[in-house]
Protein backbone atom coordinates (compact mmCIF):
# COMPACT_ATOMS: atom_id res chain seq x y z
CA UNK A 1 0.00 0.00 0.00
CA UNK A 2 1.68 3.17 -1.18
CA UNK A 3 -0.93 5.37 0.44
CA UNK A 4 -0.70 9.12 -0.03
CA UNK A 5 2.98 9.06 -0.83
CA UNK A 6 4.21 9.23 -4.38
CA UNK A 7 5.64 5.94 -5.57
CA UNK A 8 9.33 5.82 -6.30
CA UNK A 9 10.04 5.12 -9.94
CA UNK A 10 13.59 4.21 -10.83
CA UNK A 11 13.76 6.62 -13.71
CA UNK A 12 12.96 9.54 -11.47
CA UNK A 13 15.29 8.83 -8.62
CA UNK A 14 17.89 11.56 -8.50
CA UNK A 15 21.47 10.60 -8.07
CA UNK A 16 21.36 11.47 -4.39
CA UNK A 17 19.50 8.28 -3.79
CA UNK A 18 21.27 6.22 -6.42
CA UNK A 19 24.57 6.90 -4.71
CA UNK A 20 23.61 5.02 -1.61
CA UNK A 21 23.48 1.25 -1.82
CA UNK A 22 20.47 -0.09 -3.66
CA UNK A 23 19.42 -1.94 -0.51
CA UNK A 24 18.76 1.44 0.97
CA UNK A 25 16.46 2.34 -1.90
CA UNK A 26 14.60 -0.90 -1.43
CA UNK A 27 14.48 -0.38 2.31
CA UNK A 28 13.28 3.16 1.63
CA UNK A 29 10.50 2.08 -0.69
CA UNK A 30 9.51 -0.62 1.73
CA UNK A 31 9.30 1.59 4.77
CA UNK A 32 7.58 4.35 2.83
CA UNK A 33 4.88 1.89 1.94
CA UNK A 34 4.53 1.01 5.60
CA UNK A 35 4.43 4.32 7.44
CA UNK A 36 3.86 2.79 10.85
CA UNK A 37 7.33 1.30 11.17
CA UNK A 38 7.31 -0.75 14.34
CA UNK A 39 10.29 0.16 16.45
CA UNK A 40 10.76 -0.13 20.16
CA UNK A 41 12.85 1.81 22.61
CA UNK A 42 16.44 0.61 22.62
CA UNK A 43 16.12 -0.78 19.09
CA UNK A 44 19.39 -0.18 17.22
CA UNK A 45 18.52 -1.86 13.94
CA UNK A 46 15.20 -0.02 13.97
CA UNK A 47 17.09 3.25 14.45
CA UNK A 48 19.23 2.60 11.37
CA UNK A 49 16.11 1.75 9.35
CA UNK A 50 14.45 4.97 10.51
CA UNK A 51 17.54 6.97 9.54
CA UNK A 52 17.65 5.44 6.06
CA UNK A 53 13.99 6.28 5.70
CA UNK A 54 14.70 9.87 6.81
CA UNK A 55 17.51 10.08 4.25
CA UNK A 56 15.17 9.02 1.47
CA UNK A 57 12.30 11.22 2.67
CA UNK A 58 13.15 14.40 0.70
CA UNK A 59 12.76 12.34 -2.45
CA UNK A 60 9.35 10.97 -1.55
CA UNK A 61 7.58 13.57 0.56
CA UNK A 62 6.35 17.10 -0.15
CA UNK A 63 5.93 19.28 2.88
CA UNK A 64 5.74 22.82 4.11
CA UNK A 65 6.08 24.42 7.48
CA UNK A 66 7.64 26.98 9.75
CA UNK A 67 10.92 26.07 11.36
CA UNK A 68 13.30 27.72 13.77
CA UNK A 69 17.01 27.13 13.75
CA UNK A 70 19.29 28.28 16.55
CA UNK A 71 23.02 27.82 16.94
CA UNK A 72 25.46 28.61 19.71
CA UNK A 73 29.17 29.07 19.15
CA UNK A 74 31.34 26.21 20.37
CA UNK A 75 34.19 28.69 20.86
CA UNK A 76 32.10 31.11 22.93
CA UNK A 77 28.80 29.76 24.24
CA UNK A 78 27.43 33.26 24.74
CA UNK A 79 27.46 33.91 20.98
CA UNK A 80 24.38 32.69 19.19
CA UNK A 81 22.43 33.11 16.03
CA UNK A 82 18.99 32.04 14.99
CA UNK A 83 16.35 32.28 12.33
CA UNK A 84 12.69 31.49 11.92
CA UNK A 85 11.99 30.37 8.38
CA UNK A 86 9.16 29.19 6.19
CA UNK A 87 10.15 26.01 4.38
CA UNK A 88 8.55 24.56 1.24
CA UNK A 89 9.82 21.25 -0.09
CA UNK A 90 8.69 19.36 -3.18
CA UNK A 91 9.23 15.61 -3.34
CA UNK A 92 12.26 14.87 -5.49
CA UNK A 93 12.81 18.59 -6.00
CA UNK A 94 14.25 21.57 -4.26
CA UNK A 95 13.70 23.07 -0.85
CA UNK A 96 12.86 26.74 -0.66
CA UNK A 97 13.49 28.71 2.46
CA UNK A 98 12.21 32.17 3.27
CA UNK A 99 12.95 34.17 6.39
CA UNK A 100 9.62 34.22 8.21
CA UNK A 101 7.54 37.07 6.85
CA UNK A 102 10.11 38.04 4.19
CA UNK A 103 9.40 38.13 0.49
CA UNK A 104 12.64 36.82 -0.94
CA UNK A 105 13.04 33.08 -1.32
CA UNK A 106 16.29 31.22 -1.39
CA UNK A 107 16.74 27.72 -2.60
CA UNK A 108 18.68 25.37 -0.37
CA UNK A 109 21.41 23.56 -2.23
CA UNK A 110 20.66 19.90 -1.62
CA UNK A 111 24.11 18.90 -2.74
CA UNK A 112 24.79 16.33 -5.39
CA UNK A 113 25.70 12.72 -4.87
CA UNK A 114 27.91 13.04 -7.95
CA UNK A 115 30.32 14.71 -5.57
CA UNK A 116 30.14 12.12 -2.77
CA UNK A 117 33.64 10.94 -1.80
CA UNK A 118 33.18 8.97 1.42
CA UNK A 119 32.71 5.18 1.41
CA UNK A 120 29.28 3.57 1.05
CA UNK A 121 26.22 4.15 3.13
CA UNK A 122 25.88 7.86 2.46
CA UNK A 123 25.16 10.18 5.38
CA UNK A 124 23.74 7.30 7.45
CA UNK A 125 27.00 5.42 6.91
CA UNK A 126 28.93 8.45 8.18
CA UNK A 127 26.73 8.67 11.24
CA UNK A 128 26.81 5.00 12.27
CA UNK A 129 30.55 4.68 11.65
CA UNK A 130 31.34 6.86 14.67
CA UNK A 131 28.10 6.79 16.67
CA UNK A 132 25.85 4.27 18.37
CA UNK A 133 22.30 4.99 17.30
CA UNK A 134 19.19 3.78 19.04
CA UNK A 135 15.51 4.53 19.28
CA UNK A 136 14.85 6.01 22.72
CA UNK A 137 11.11 6.42 22.52
CA UNK A 138 8.43 8.55 20.98
CA UNK A 139 7.70 12.25 21.13
CA UNK A 140 5.60 14.97 19.63
CA UNK A 141 6.68 17.95 17.54
CA UNK A 142 4.29 20.54 16.12
CA UNK A 143 1.45 18.27 17.21
CA UNK A 144 2.74 15.29 15.21
CA UNK A 145 3.89 11.94 16.65
CA UNK A 146 7.61 11.22 16.20
CA UNK A 147 10.21 8.55 16.86
CA UNK A 148 13.15 9.83 18.88
CA UNK A 149 16.56 8.58 17.74
CA UNK A 150 19.66 9.14 19.84
CA UNK A 151 23.22 9.20 18.47
CA UNK A 152 25.92 8.55 21.09
CA UNK A 153 29.64 9.03 20.67
CA UNK A 154 32.05 6.21 21.43
CA UNK A 155 32.50 7.50 25.00
CA UNK A 156 28.75 7.27 25.62
CA UNK A 157 28.02 11.01 25.56
CA UNK A 158 25.09 12.21 23.46
CA UNK A 159 26.02 13.79 20.11
CA UNK A 160 22.55 14.37 18.68
CA UNK A 161 18.89 13.68 19.17
CA UNK A 162 16.51 13.45 16.20
CA UNK A 163 12.72 13.53 16.23
CA UNK A 164 11.61 11.79 13.03
CA UNK A 165 8.03 12.24 11.89
CA UNK A 166 6.26 8.88 12.26
CA UNK A 167 4.34 9.37 9.02
CA UNK A 168 6.92 10.91 6.66
CA UNK A 169 10.29 10.28 8.42
CA UNK A 170 11.21 13.95 7.93
CA UNK A 171 13.35 15.14 10.86
CA UNK A 172 11.01 17.52 12.68
CA UNK A 173 13.38 18.41 15.49
CA UNK A 174 17.14 18.13 15.68
CA UNK A 175 19.35 18.87 18.63
CA UNK A 176 23.13 18.62 18.46
CA UNK A 177 25.31 18.77 21.55
CA UNK A 178 28.90 19.63 22.39
CA UNK A 179 31.14 17.16 24.20
CA UNK A 180 30.25 18.83 27.53
CA UNK A 181 26.53 18.38 26.90
CA UNK A 182 25.69 21.99 26.02
CA UNK A 183 23.47 22.52 22.98
CA UNK A 184 25.30 23.57 19.83
CA UNK A 185 22.40 23.69 17.40
CA UNK A 186 18.68 23.17 17.75
CA UNK A 187 15.96 23.28 15.16
CA UNK A 188 12.33 22.36 15.13
CA UNK A 189 9.22 22.78 13.10
CA UNK A 190 6.60 24.88 14.85
CA UNK A 191 4.15 24.10 12.05
CA UNK A 192 4.47 21.18 9.66
CA UNK A 193 2.21 19.58 7.09
CA UNK A 194 2.72 16.89 4.49
CA UNK A 195 1.34 18.04 1.16
CA UNK A 196 -0.20 16.36 -1.85
CA UNK A 197 2.00 17.97 -4.45
CA UNK A 198 3.13 16.48 -7.73
CA UNK A 199 6.60 15.02 -7.56
CA UNK A 200 9.24 17.28 -9.02
CA UNK A 201 12.20 16.18 -11.04
CA UNK A 202 15.11 18.16 -9.76
CA UNK A 203 17.18 19.86 -12.39
CA UNK A 204 20.56 18.19 -12.64
CA UNK A 205 23.39 20.07 -11.05
CA UNK A 206 24.35 22.99 -13.24
CA UNK A 207 27.42 22.83 -15.42
CA UNK A 208 29.23 25.26 -13.13
CA UNK A 209 28.51 23.08 -10.10
CA UNK A 210 29.71 19.91 -11.77
CA UNK A 211 32.82 21.64 -13.07
CA UNK A 212 33.75 22.71 -9.58
CA UNK A 213 33.39 19.19 -8.15
CA UNK A 214 36.66 17.41 -7.35
CA UNK A 215 36.80 13.64 -7.57
CA UNK A 216 39.33 11.19 -6.12
CA UNK A 217 41.57 11.45 -9.21
CA UNK A 218 41.56 15.28 -9.03
CA UNK A 219 42.51 15.14 -5.35
CA UNK A 220 45.38 12.73 -6.08
CA UNK A 221 46.72 15.20 -8.62
CA UNK A 222 46.34 18.14 -6.22
CA UNK A 223 48.23 16.23 -3.51
CA UNK A 224 51.03 15.69 -6.03
CA UNK A 225 51.16 19.46 -6.52
CA UNK A 226 51.60 20.05 -2.79
CA UNK A 227 48.00 20.56 -1.65
CA UNK A 228 47.31 18.61 1.50
CA UNK A 229 43.66 17.46 1.01
CA UNK A 230 43.62 14.90 3.86
CA UNK A 231 41.14 12.02 3.54
CA UNK A 232 40.25 12.32 7.20
CA UNK A 233 40.80 14.69 10.07
CA UNK A 234 40.91 13.87 13.78
CA UNK A 235 37.75 12.99 15.68
CA UNK A 236 36.27 10.60 13.11
CA UNK A 237 35.81 13.29 10.44
CA UNK A 238 35.75 11.85 6.92
CA UNK A 239 36.10 13.75 3.63
CA UNK A 240 32.76 13.47 1.83
CA UNK A 241 32.91 16.24 -0.75
CA UNK A 242 35.49 18.50 -2.42
CA UNK A 243 35.07 21.48 -4.68
CA UNK A 244 36.94 24.35 -6.21
CA UNK A 245 35.87 27.75 -4.90
CA UNK A 246 37.75 30.46 -6.80
CA UNK A 247 41.46 29.92 -6.15
CA UNK A 248 40.67 27.75 -3.13
CA UNK A 249 39.96 24.06 -2.70
CA UNK A 250 37.07 23.33 -0.36
CA UNK A 251 37.19 20.03 1.52
CA UNK A 252 34.04 19.04 3.42
CA UNK A 253 34.31 16.68 6.37
CA UNK A 254 31.67 15.15 8.60
CA UNK A 255 30.94 12.35 11.04
CA UNK A 256 27.22 12.60 10.27
CA UNK A 257 26.62 15.20 12.98
CA UNK A 258 29.59 17.56 12.93
CA UNK A 259 30.48 19.49 9.76
CA UNK A 260 33.84 21.05 9.00
CA UNK A 261 34.86 22.77 5.77
CA UNK A 262 38.57 23.22 5.16
CA UNK A 263 39.63 25.72 2.50
CA UNK A 264 43.18 25.57 1.18
CA UNK A 265 44.71 28.48 -0.70
CA UNK A 266 48.23 28.98 -1.98
CA UNK A 267 49.99 32.00 -0.47
CA UNK A 268 50.70 33.57 2.89
CA UNK A 269 48.14 34.90 5.29
CA UNK A 270 47.88 38.68 5.12
CA UNK A 271 47.36 39.09 8.87
CA UNK A 272 47.31 42.88 8.67
CA UNK A 273 44.11 42.75 6.66
CA UNK A 274 42.18 40.35 8.88
CA UNK A 275 39.53 42.19 10.82
CA UNK A 276 37.55 41.10 13.84
CA UNK A 277 39.65 38.00 14.51
CA UNK A 278 41.10 36.88 17.83
CA UNK A 279 44.70 35.63 17.61
CA UNK A 280 46.07 32.64 19.48
CA UNK A 281 49.53 31.12 19.32
CA UNK A 282 49.49 27.46 18.35
CA UNK A 283 52.59 25.48 17.52
CA UNK A 284 54.98 27.96 15.83
CA UNK A 285 52.24 29.99 14.24
CA UNK A 286 49.19 32.08 14.94
CA UNK A 287 45.60 30.93 14.54
CA UNK A 288 43.05 33.66 13.89
CA UNK A 289 39.48 32.90 14.85
CA UNK A 290 35.97 34.28 14.91
CA UNK A 291 33.52 32.66 17.30
CA UNK A 292 30.61 32.52 14.87
CA UNK A 293 28.52 30.38 14.83
CA UNK A 294 29.74 28.82 12.60
CA UNK A 295 33.29 29.07 13.99
CA UNK A 296 35.77 30.51 11.49
CA UNK A 297 39.55 30.02 11.77
CA UNK A 298 42.48 30.74 9.51
CA UNK A 299 46.22 30.12 9.72
CA UNK A 300 49.38 29.59 7.69
CA UNK A 301 50.87 26.18 6.93
CA UNK A 302 54.07 26.70 4.96
CA UNK A 303 53.20 28.24 1.60
CA UNK A 304 49.50 27.63 2.21
CA UNK A 305 46.66 29.35 3.98
CA UNK A 306 44.18 27.05 5.68
CA UNK A 307 40.73 28.37 6.56
CA UNK A 308 38.18 26.38 8.51
CA UNK A 309 34.45 26.99 8.84
CA UNK A 310 33.03 24.56 11.35
CA UNK A 311 29.90 23.54 13.11
CA UNK A 312 31.77 21.38 15.60
CA UNK A 313 32.65 21.12 19.28
CA UNK A 314 35.74 23.05 20.41
CA UNK A 315 37.61 19.74 20.91
CA UNK A 316 37.01 18.77 17.27
CA UNK A 317 38.18 22.19 16.08
CA UNK A 318 41.39 21.77 18.12
CA UNK A 319 41.90 18.35 16.50
CA UNK A 320 41.53 19.92 13.05
CA UNK A 321 44.14 22.58 13.87
CA UNK A 322 46.45 19.84 15.20
CA UNK A 323 45.98 17.84 11.99
CA UNK A 324 47.27 20.79 9.93
CA UNK A 325 49.74 22.40 12.35
CA UNK A 326 50.29 26.14 11.93
CA UNK A 327 53.78 27.36 11.00
CA UNK A 328 55.45 30.74 11.44
CA UNK A 329 53.99 33.24 9.00
CA UNK A 330 55.59 32.90 5.59
CA UNK A 331 55.82 36.66 5.46
CA UNK A 332 58.40 36.82 8.28
CA UNK A 333 60.53 34.03 6.96
CA UNK A 334 60.22 35.70 3.59
CA UNK A 335 61.63 38.95 4.98
CA UNK A 336 64.85 37.36 6.21
CA UNK A 337 65.11 35.41 2.98
CA UNK A 338 64.81 38.74 1.16
CA UNK A 339 67.64 40.28 3.18
CA UNK A 340 69.80 37.31 2.33
CA UNK A 341 69.00 37.66 -1.36
CA UNK A 342 69.65 41.40 -1.21
CA UNK A 343 73.08 40.79 0.34
CA UNK A 344 73.88 38.33 -2.45
CA UNK A 345 72.94 40.87 -5.09
CA UNK A 346 74.96 43.61 -3.41
CA UNK A 347 77.95 41.26 -3.18
CA UNK A 348 77.67 40.41 -6.86
CA UNK A 349 77.78 44.14 -7.74
CA UNK A 350 80.84 44.69 -5.60
CA UNK A 351 82.63 41.65 -6.95
CA UNK A 352 84.79 42.87 -9.85
CA UNK A 353 84.96 39.37 -11.26
CA UNK A 354 81.23 38.74 -10.99
CA UNK B 1 -1.43 37.54 24.42
CA UNK B 2 1.14 36.63 27.08
CA UNK B 3 4.53 38.06 26.12
CA UNK B 4 7.83 36.33 26.83
CA UNK B 5 9.20 38.89 29.30
CA UNK B 6 12.23 37.53 31.14
CA UNK B 7 12.06 34.33 29.08
CA UNK B 8 13.67 36.23 26.18
CA UNK B 9 17.02 36.13 27.97
CA UNK B 10 16.66 32.43 28.76
CA UNK B 11 15.74 31.76 25.12
CA UNK B 12 18.88 33.47 23.79
CA UNK B 13 21.07 31.67 26.37
CA UNK B 14 19.47 28.28 25.67
CA UNK B 15 18.24 27.92 29.22
CA UNK B 16 14.80 26.63 28.20
CA UNK B 17 13.71 23.03 27.83
CA UNK B 18 12.83 22.22 24.25
CA UNK B 19 9.11 22.33 24.93
CA UNK B 20 9.47 25.78 26.46
CA UNK B 21 11.74 26.78 23.58
CA UNK B 22 9.18 25.62 21.00
CA UNK B 23 6.42 27.54 22.78
CA UNK B 24 8.59 30.66 23.09
CA UNK B 25 9.66 30.52 19.43
CA UNK B 26 6.17 29.83 18.25
CA UNK B 27 5.18 32.98 20.09
CA UNK B 28 8.11 34.89 18.59
CA UNK B 29 7.03 33.97 15.07
CA UNK B 30 3.75 35.74 15.70
CA UNK B 31 4.74 38.55 18.07
CA UNK B 32 6.73 41.42 16.59
CA UNK B 33 7.33 42.88 20.07
CA UNK B 34 9.02 39.77 21.44
CA UNK B 35 10.93 39.20 18.19
CA UNK B 36 12.45 42.66 18.52
CA UNK B 37 13.21 41.97 22.20
CA UNK B 38 14.98 38.72 21.24
CA UNK B 39 17.08 40.46 18.57
CA UNK B 40 17.98 43.22 21.03
CA UNK B 41 19.01 40.67 23.64
CA UNK B 42 21.25 38.95 21.09
CA UNK B 43 22.73 42.26 19.95
CA UNK B 44 23.38 43.35 23.55
CA UNK B 45 25.13 40.09 24.37
CA UNK B 46 27.20 40.37 21.21
CA UNK B 47 28.16 43.97 22.08
CA UNK B 48 29.15 42.95 25.61
CA UNK B 49 31.35 40.21 24.28
CA UNK B 50 33.11 42.68 22.01
CA UNK B 51 34.19 44.86 24.96
CA UNK B 52 37.89 44.60 25.78
CA UNK B 53 38.75 42.64 28.91
CA UNK B 54 38.72 44.85 32.02
CA UNK B 55 42.04 45.27 33.86
CA UNK B 56 41.33 45.55 37.59
CA UNK B 57 43.05 48.49 39.34
CA UNK B 58 46.29 47.51 41.09
CA UNK B 59 44.91 48.72 44.44
CA UNK B 60 41.94 46.38 44.17
CA UNK B 61 44.16 43.42 43.30
CA UNK B 62 46.40 44.23 46.29
CA UNK B 63 43.41 44.54 48.61
CA UNK B 64 41.97 41.24 47.36
CA UNK B 65 45.30 39.47 47.78
CA UNK B 66 45.58 40.85 51.32
CA UNK B 67 42.10 39.53 52.06
CA UNK B 68 43.13 36.14 50.75
CA UNK B 69 46.01 35.88 53.22
CA UNK B 70 44.94 33.81 56.16
CA UNK B 71 47.14 35.21 58.92
CA UNK B 72 48.45 38.67 59.73
CA UNK B 73 51.12 40.47 57.69
CA UNK B 74 54.03 38.34 56.56
CA UNK B 75 57.02 38.30 58.95
CA UNK B 76 60.02 40.29 57.71
CA UNK B 77 62.39 38.28 55.60
CA UNK B 78 65.07 36.69 57.80
CA UNK B 79 68.65 37.34 56.93
CA UNK B 80 71.30 34.72 57.63
CA UNK B 81 73.37 37.18 59.66
CA UNK B 82 71.15 39.74 61.29
CA UNK B 83 72.60 43.21 61.08
CA UNK B 84 74.96 42.55 58.19
CA UNK B 85 73.55 44.22 55.09
CA UNK B 86 76.59 43.64 52.90
CA UNK B 87 79.79 41.65 53.04
CA UNK B 88 82.46 43.49 54.97
CA UNK B 89 85.12 42.74 52.42
CA UNK B 90 84.69 42.53 48.69
CA UNK B 91 86.54 39.82 46.82
CA UNK B 92 87.87 40.82 43.45
CA UNK B 93 89.93 37.88 42.30
CA UNK B 94 91.82 38.00 38.97
CA UNK B 95 91.51 41.77 39.03
CA UNK B 96 94.60 43.72 38.01
CA UNK B 97 93.40 46.80 39.84
CA UNK B 98 95.16 47.50 43.10
CA UNK B 99 93.32 46.09 46.06
CA UNK B 100 92.44 48.70 48.52
CA UNK B 101 90.68 46.49 51.00
CA UNK B 102 87.99 49.11 51.02
CA UNK B 103 84.57 47.91 52.08
CA UNK B 104 82.25 47.77 49.07
CA UNK B 105 79.15 48.75 50.99
CA UNK B 106 77.31 51.43 49.06
CA UNK B 107 79.77 51.43 46.18
CA UNK B 108 79.19 48.10 44.53
CA UNK B 109 77.60 49.34 41.34
CA UNK B 110 79.27 52.64 41.06
CA UNK B 111 79.93 53.46 37.42
CA UNK B 112 83.05 55.23 36.34
CA UNK B 113 82.53 58.95 35.90
CA UNK B 114 81.74 59.93 32.35
CA UNK B 115 81.65 63.50 31.19
CA UNK B 116 78.18 64.54 29.90
CA UNK B 117 79.50 65.46 26.43
CA UNK B 118 81.08 61.99 26.12
CA UNK B 119 77.73 60.41 26.93
CA UNK B 120 75.99 62.54 24.29
CA UNK B 121 78.58 61.52 21.70
CA UNK B 122 78.05 57.87 22.53
CA UNK B 123 74.30 58.23 22.19
CA UNK B 124 74.79 59.89 18.81
CA UNK B 125 77.07 57.12 17.63
CA UNK B 126 74.63 54.48 18.80
CA UNK B 127 71.75 56.25 17.06
CA UNK B 128 73.73 56.62 13.85
CA UNK B 129 74.66 52.94 14.06
CA UNK B 130 71.05 51.86 14.51
CA UNK B 131 69.95 54.11 11.68
CA UNK B 132 72.53 52.82 9.24
CA UNK B 133 71.80 49.22 10.23
CA UNK B 134 68.10 49.91 9.58
CA UNK B 135 68.90 51.56 6.27
CA UNK B 136 71.12 48.65 5.25
CA UNK B 137 68.36 46.16 6.13
CA UNK B 138 65.92 48.17 4.07
CA UNK B 139 68.29 48.38 1.12
CA UNK B 140 69.01 44.65 1.27
CA UNK B 141 65.33 43.78 1.61
CA UNK B 142 64.53 46.01 -1.35
CA UNK B 143 67.30 44.50 -3.41
CA UNK B 144 66.19 41.02 -2.43
CA UNK B 145 62.53 41.64 -3.23
CA UNK B 146 61.20 39.14 -5.74
CA UNK B 147 60.63 40.58 -9.21
CA UNK B 148 57.00 41.54 -9.73
CA UNK B 149 56.55 38.96 -12.48
CA UNK B 150 57.66 36.22 -10.08
CA UNK B 151 55.09 33.54 -9.29
CA UNK B 152 55.98 33.69 -5.59
CA UNK B 153 53.18 33.04 -3.08
CA UNK B 154 50.83 35.95 -2.77
CA UNK B 155 49.16 37.62 0.18
CA UNK B 156 45.87 35.95 1.00
CA UNK B 157 42.90 37.32 2.89
CA UNK B 158 40.36 34.46 3.00
CA UNK B 159 36.92 35.56 1.74
CA UNK B 160 35.13 34.53 4.93
CA UNK B 161 31.60 35.33 3.83
CA UNK B 162 31.94 33.31 0.62
CA UNK B 163 33.54 30.45 2.52
CA UNK B 164 30.75 30.45 5.11
CA UNK B 165 28.09 30.30 2.39
CA UNK B 166 30.00 27.51 0.60
CA UNK B 167 30.29 25.63 3.90
CA UNK B 168 26.53 25.88 4.33
CA UNK B 169 25.96 24.61 0.78
CA UNK B 170 28.21 21.63 1.37
CA UNK B 171 26.04 20.48 4.28
CA UNK B 172 22.98 20.20 2.01
CA UNK B 173 23.78 16.54 1.36
CA UNK B 174 23.61 15.65 5.05
CA UNK B 175 20.09 15.13 6.43
CA UNK B 176 21.07 14.87 10.10
CA UNK B 177 22.98 18.11 10.53
CA UNK B 178 21.34 21.48 10.90
CA UNK B 179 20.18 23.10 7.69
CA UNK B 180 23.16 25.45 7.76
CA UNK B 181 21.83 27.22 4.69
CA UNK B 182 19.03 28.44 6.91
CA UNK B 183 21.55 29.80 9.37
CA UNK B 184 23.50 31.51 6.64
CA UNK B 185 20.27 33.23 5.75
CA UNK B 186 20.35 34.63 9.27
CA UNK B 187 24.07 35.41 9.16
CA UNK B 188 23.98 37.25 5.86
CA UNK B 189 21.23 39.41 7.26
CA UNK B 190 18.43 38.42 4.92
CA UNK B 191 15.77 39.09 7.49
CA UNK B 192 12.27 40.44 7.24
Amino acid sequence: VIGSLAPIRRGQIPRTVLAVPMTVVFAGSFVLSAPALAVEAGDEVGAVRLLHRAMAAPDAVSYSGTQYVAAWSSLDGAASTGAIVDVIHRAGGSTEVRAHGAQSLSAVDEGSSAAWLADGGGPVGLLVRTHDVSVVGTGSVAGRPTHVVLARRGDGTTAARLWLDTESAVPLRREVYNDDGTTRTASAFIEFSVEQAPRQVRAEATAVNLNSVLRHSDLAQLRGDGWSCPDRLGGGLVLYEARRVGDAVQLSYSDGVVTVSVFEQRGWLDEGNLHGFAAREVNDGMVYSKTGPPAQLTWSVGDWVVTVVADAPAETIDAVVAAMPPTAPQQERGFFARIGKGAERLASWLNPFG
Amino acid sequence: VRHLGVQVSALVDDQLSHDERDRALAHVTRCELCRVAMEQERATKAALRRLPPVEPPAELVKALLAMAETGGPLPPQRRPFPGATAPAVGWRPFDSAPRTGRPLSGQQSRRPDVAPQDRRARTQIAAAGALSAGALTLVLATLGAPPSSDSAPTAVVPPMETFTVEHAKSTGTLPFVEPASVLVLAITGDRP
